[in-house]
This record gives structure tokens, sequence and C-alpha cells, in this order.
């Protein structure tokens, strides 16, 4: 089986919302959401409340670990256009340092929360958020500030 | 293709901060409010006005049988254009048919029946059911 298709990664703490299911998904054309987060991949209720937004938009959800995604990533199919969803940057760089493919990292929505500094309109980062994304960026990832598709996106060494 | 939302009060324009948030904006959507400072031909004057350049309309009013419903449907009438009417769609269905708009070549009346089915399919009440999905046969 050769690489996985990989359409997206989205940074975003709400991890699938609306405006990640239905805005994100239909605009890069994805037919399965891969939210790798593991919290999520134990809260049955998380997962129910984001299957409503897969389902009303026609699309496969998976909700795995981050071990399980590294480890079950390859088995993917040609046809399946995946859109993966991640919480934070330390979930990226953990999926990218364990050979998931992920060329194009979209950050979305990072909340302020203690310690963080404002990056962008909707983005907090710590030292720690942007050491990960910096990883990622030189693992060959094209990391990048996207809240949605309609704004021009902002390449992550002009914003940090 | 051209959709023109429109209701009583701020509908319309309370419609389009929603769209906004979510997808930063639609190119070929509209929002005309019928405010409480206006009467039906002003409002009429701005379909008119809103719709000059299209020749395939389709209204998504907030009511049935408002002013805002009637007007459209008295325009559907008189112009000379491919128009149709809906009343009571919501917003997924606004999102879902608003982003594939550039894409669509059917005619008002099917683009206002696929907003009425979108729209129903996503008027429920939730109901708890396991959300453990079953991994394709050949994939993940």
């Amino acid at each position: 089986m050769g690489e996985p298709n990989i359409v997206l990664t989205r940074i975003d703490n709400r991890l699938v919302h609306g405006q990640v299911g239905v805005v994100w998904t239909s605009s890069t054309g994805a037919n399965l959401l891969l939210v790798a987060n593991d919290d999520t991949a134990n809260d049955p209720l998380q997962q129910e409340l984001m299957s409503a937004t897969a389902e009303s938009s026609g699309v496969g959800i998976r909700f795995w670990t981050i071990e399980k995604t590294i480890n079950n990533i390859h088995r993917a199919s040609a046809r399946q256009k995946i859109f993966v969803v991640v919480r934070t940057p330390e979930d990226a760089r953990r999926l990218v340092e364990g050979g998931v493919p992920l060329k194009n990292i979209d950050i979305g929505n990072m909340h302020f929360s203690d310690g963080k500094k404002q990056v962008t309109k909707y983005t907090y980062m710590d030292d720690k958020d942007i050491a990960d994304l910096k990883a990622c960026a030189e693992k060959g990832a094209d990391v990048y500030v996207q809240e949605v598709p309609e704004d021009k996106k902002q390449p992550l060494e002009e914003v940090i | 293709m051209k959709l023109i939302v429109t209701g009583h009060g701020n509908y319309a324009t309370g419609i389009e901060s929603t769209v906004k948030l979510l997808a930063g904006g639609l190119a070929g959507v509209s929002f005309i409010d019928f405010t409480g400072d206006m009467d039906e031909n002003s409002l009429s004057k701005k379909f008119t006005e809103e719709i000059k350049n299209d020749d395939q309309v389709v209204f998504i009013c907030d009511l049935l049988g408002g002013t805002p419903f009637k007007e459209a449907v008295k325009l559907s009438m008189s112009a000379d254009k491919d128009i149709s009417v809906t009343c009571g769609c919501n917003v997924g269905s606004i999102m879902e048919v608003g982003l594939q708009l550039s894409a669509f070549d059917g005619t008002s009346k099917e683009l206002a029946d696929k907003l009425v089915s979108i729209s129903q399919n996503q008027t429920k009440v939730f109901e708890h059911k396991s959300a453990e999905p079953e991994p394709d046969e050949d994939g993940i």
C-alpha cells in the first residue's frame, strides 16, 4: 500500500466543530475525518457529537489515539482522502515524528491560556507550541495559519 | 446562480454574520433585511436591484407567507428569469449549498429542492447512539 493520502491537517482546540466539519471538510474534498486525539479516543460523548457533523457532511470519521494513528495510518486506501484534525502542536509533532506524512499543517483555533501570547487573531502560543510547530516544519511540513479557506495563508515563519 | 437570504428584522444579516464566522463569506450569496422602516415596494426594489445581473436566483425566506416571501414570489412570477422561492431553510443548508454554488449547473428549482431536503435532514432531535464507526474493509 502506498503513502496515505492526507489532504490536510488542522490544529484546532475544538477539534471537529461547525467550521471544521462543514467548511474545511467541504473545501478540502476529504472523505474521511481522522481525529487524532488521546482524550477523544476514550470519550464516547465527544465522539457522538463530532460524528453528527461528519454524518451530515457525508464523510467517514475515526477517533484514534496518536499512537494508533502512527501505527495504522499506512493501511489507508488510496481512495481515502484523509483530513487529520489534532488539538495541539505537540500532537502534530508526535504524528510527524512517528512517520505520519503530514504535508500541510493548518493552524486554526488555538485559544488563550495562561502563559500564551497572541500570535494572530485566533491563535495564542507559548514557547513549546512554537518549538513543536518548528519541528514539524523542519520535517518538511508546510505550516501556516489560516482560519477559514477564504483567508490568506500566513506562513509560520512570518507570524512567530 | 445567486442565492438571496431575506427575512424580517435582521434575520438576513444575522445569518450573514454566522456564515462569516464559519466560512469567511460565501460568493454568490446576498443578504437582504426587511426592517421596520421599509415597505413592500422598497423591499421589492432591493430584490430587483440585487438580481439585475443574474438569470437564475433562489430566494431563501424566513417565513412562509411573510412579506419577504410574498415579494420574492411576486418577482419570480413577473421577472423573465429562472427564480425559485424557499422558506424555513436553515444555516446548515445555506452553508452546504453556498460552498458548492459555483459548481452547480442545474435549475433554480433543483437547487431550491436541495436546500429544503438538506434543511429537513438537519432538523432533528439529538439521540444517543454508539459512535464507534466500523472500519472499512479496504483502508482505515
